[in-house]
């Protein structure tokens, strides 16, 4: 124990220099005249500690604000130690002191099990293959074969495409005269038999799915030990482990992950993790489909796979040398494994989900009724025809530039139309890999700009969408021009 | 300015499965410190290094925390 | 299949949220305010559930109740807006949602904070319910997790602990449900003090 009492000496040792902050405080307060909700002592400890948003406050609202300061530097001056770690071993003191009179304590370990479990995950030589049959498990075969394959194809084969298009096409025909109406509600791109049939049988089990898999993950508390296993290859890119909360839900939603990046501690790291999300990270709709459309030729989405995770190690690498700032800091509490509670799971599941669809349903149909103002007036054809030379030198056929202008409103909205393109046979391999990577670069859909605007700043936002056009067009320009001089065929 | 005396080493110092006294946190760095003040890492404090690689991890009283190196650095033990 | 039951309960959800919450707030005109603060993962979400019976994504990851909160409950017999802040260490805030929590407590005048805290980290915790209720501000302790503490060889001594602080303590184990009515009526209790 003679530990213990050097280590109360060097408490000790410390503590006399807090009389001088005691008085310090009370002169200060003294000098506070107006009112500040929370009592004047702790206003005053505040600005001892150097809190600059209390001492703005407090300069805006008292005129001796000059003598209050001079007590704060001649009391930093006084003290051998930040005064924030006086006062804060001052409290810990007393609650040392409260405890041992309150706290009982006949130390047991935790069970082995559990430490064995926790210590697993976290040891990079388990911990790396556990992450991976996570998300071979989770992301490819739940979210990627069920969730878009099996579920997709029931929903969509089964039901839209047997029963309800047709008998909509049906109706509206037969109840409505006028053509261009026709076209806004049915037929190929009406609201019903594209909006609606795209949300609900596209969007809705893949989407679905993904926040299943990640709120499971959430729950269990799984995520802060995959934070600390990223955190070294995170800082390359400028970021930390906390990062991968907004970049693996990013995988989910792009728009939700946007607005949680702003957890992240630094303006730097939040302009990148926006980037890097606007940029390579696709969210599970344009996820889903994409690997449907690839699905067939391991070969393909290997290379689609590879290529866009160069680009997301390049940027973010680059975007961390260009971006001033200093390095991130990585600390967090690594919680307790728990086997993830039901009903969390299912609420939590829900709820974004609901977010999800009062976020997206009215852009679904938005997205609609553009495109068929577009139609209608021949906007559309006309952009299509400006993009042909574009499609062209990126070896894809002209009509692969409605996906392009369809993932404006929506990243999977794209992805679904290169699906549509795929079925019907007008793509080859190396196409199909161009179109999907350059379509997974390219701009975040409205939703995801509008809060890439709200968080940001109109400014950010514009550079990078800026940045990012011409940058997925031509990534794609080089991608066809590798994979055809190479001869490869996928 | 050095929170201890010249016996107390840092954390990172230890070998994985040590166990420690918190000593005194480094105050070089404000900023470091007082995150490390917020996580409820303070002098007196019973702390077992977990491990050094890919991240530090170690146990405070009874909570695991995981920080990088330039944090954890801050922190300063006593062996036990 | 299972969409058709997954949008069913969302409508449900949603009415409970919208429809109920309205009437709420029509025939309750003046609320009492009370702020829940905490360390993330210390079990703040479910207490929050439990008060106000509305859902909130409850998160076992730190950081990630990045907006507020709000619901309404009915504690004893008085209506209570209930806020749920992100997570919060200290009273100087390092990060942007502990500057949110912050100007939270500077700019609403609640009738009660509680902070709730985790049993088997008093040590770590305990310092921010000094600064709390040194801060002037009308505070309640909440020790959550007891059971997990329990389980780890702690008891703690809830009365005790009151009597130091000066503060009204309630020991729940919020995830199974246990302390849960007893804290309801301490902050009843609290809030007809509080009126007389």
């Amino acid at each position: 124990m003679v530990k213990k009492e050097q280590l109360e000496f060097h408490n000790l040792k410390f503590h006399r220099y807090f009389n001088d902050i005691e008085k310090a405080a009370g002169d200060i307060e003294s000098m506070l005249k107006s009112d500040y909700r929370l009592s004047k002592r702790t206003i005053a400890l505040l600005l001892l500690q150097d809190d600059e948003e209390i001492k703005a406050l407090v300069k805006k609202k008292e005129k001796s604000f000059d003598d209050i300061d001079s007590i704060i530097k001649k009391t930093r001056e006084s003290c051998p130690e930040p005064l924030q770690y006086l006062i804060m071993l001052e409290h810990q003191g007393k609650v040392e002191k409260i405890l041992r009179e309150v706290v009982k304590n006949h130390e047991k370990e935790e069970s082995s099990i559990e430490q064995w479990l926790d210590n697993i995950t976290i040891r990079p030589l388990t911990g790396i293959p556990i992450l991976l049959l996570v998300l071979y498990f989770g992301l490819y075969k739940f979210v990627g074969q069920f969730g878009a394959g099996t579920v997709v194809d029931f929903i969509e084969g089964n039901i839209f495409e047997a029963y309800v298009n047709p008998w909509i096409n049906r109706l509206v025909v037969s109840l409505i005269p006028y053509k261009p109406v026709q076209e806004l509600l049915a037929l190929d791109y009406g609201i019903i038999t594209l909006g609606i049939r795209y949300a609900v049988a596209i969007i809705l089990p893949i989407v679905g799915t993904f926040f299943l898999v990640f709120s499971i993950i959430e729950d269990s508390g799984y995520l802060p030990r995959l934070a600390l296993l990223v955190d070294r290859t995170f800082k390359v890119i400028g970021l930390n482990g906390r990062a991968v909360i907004p970049m693996t839900l990013g995988f989910g939603c792009d728009t939700m992950a946007t607005l949680v990046s702003r957890t992240l501690e630094t303006k730097r790291e939040r302009i990148i993790a926006t980037l890097l999300l606007a940029l390579a990270i696709p969210c599970s709709a344009q996820l889903g489909v994409i690997l449907a459309l690839l699905s067939g030729r391991p070969y393909a989405m290997a290379v689609w796979v590879g290529f866009i995770f160069l680009v997301f190690l390049l940027i973010g690498y680059l975007s961390a040398k260009i971006l001033p700032g200093e390095r991130p800091d990585f600390y967090m509490e690594v919680p307790p494994l728990r086997i993830p509670k039901l009903n969390n799971v299912l609420e939590k599941t829900f709820s974004r989900m609901q977010w999800y669809f009062i976020e997206i349903v009215p852009m679904f149909i938005l997205a609609s009724v553009l495109i068929w103002f577009g139609k209608i007036t021949g906007l559309f054809d006309f952009i299509m025809n400006a993009l042909a030379p574009v499609m062209s030198s990126m070896g894809l056929p002209k009509k692969a530039a409605e996906a392009f202008l369809f993932g404006f409103f929506r990243r999977d909205y794209g992805a679904a139309g290169l699906y549509d393109l795929q079925k019907s046979g007008a793509l080859n391999g190396v196409q199909m890999v161009v179109a999907s990577a350059t379509l997974t670069l390219f701009v975040p859909c409205i939703a995801q700009f509008s809060i890439m605007v709200k968080e940001r700043g109109i400014k950010t936002a514009l550079a990078i969408v800026g940045f990012i056009i011409p940058f997925a067009f031509i990534s794609g320009i080089a991608l066809n021009w590798m994979l055809n001089t190479l001869g490869v065929a996928l | 300015m050095k929170a201890l005396d010249e016996n107390g080493i840092s954390l990172v110092e230890l070998e994985v499965g040590e166990k420690a006294i918190i000593a005194g946190i480094e105050a070089k760095d404000k900023k470091k410190m007082s995150k490390l003040l917020a996580l409820g890492v303070l002098p007196g404090m019973k702390v077992k290094l977990l491990q050094k690689f890919p991240s530090f991890v170690f146990k405070v009283g009874n909570t695991k925390i995981a920080a990088d190196e330039s944090i954890s650095r801050n922190i300063m033990v006593r062996k036990d | 299949m299972d969409c058709c039951k997954s949008r069913k309960s969302i409508f449900s959800f949603l009415k409970k949220n919208f429809i109920d919450k309205k009437n709420e707030e029509r025939s309750e005109t003046k609320k009492h305010k009370l702020i829940l603060v905490g360390t993330p993962n210390v079990g703040k979400s479910v207490i929050f559930n439990y008060l106000t019976g509305s859902y909130v994504t409850v998160s076992n990851y730190p950081g990630t109740t990045v907006e507020i909160t709000r619901g309404t409950g009915k504690i004893g017999d008085e209506m209570y807006e209930v806020i749920d802040t992100p997570g919060m260490y200290s009273l100087i805030p390092i990060t942007e949602e502990e500057r949110v929590t912050r100007t939270l407590l500077l700019k609403e005048d609640p009738d009660l904070v509680i902070h709730v805290v985790d049993a088997k980290n008093l040590e770590r915790m305990l310092p921010l319910t000094l600064q709390l209720k040194e801060a002037g501000l009308p505070l309640m302790l909440v020790v959550n997790m007891m059971d997990e503490a329990e389980r780890l060889g702690r008891f703690v001594d809830i009365e005790k602990l009151g009597k130091i602080l000066e503060i009204p303590v309630a020991a729940t184990a919020a995830a199974i449900n246990r302390g849960m009515a007893e804290f309801k009526r301490k902050v009843a209790d609290y809030g007809k003090k509080r009126a007389a």
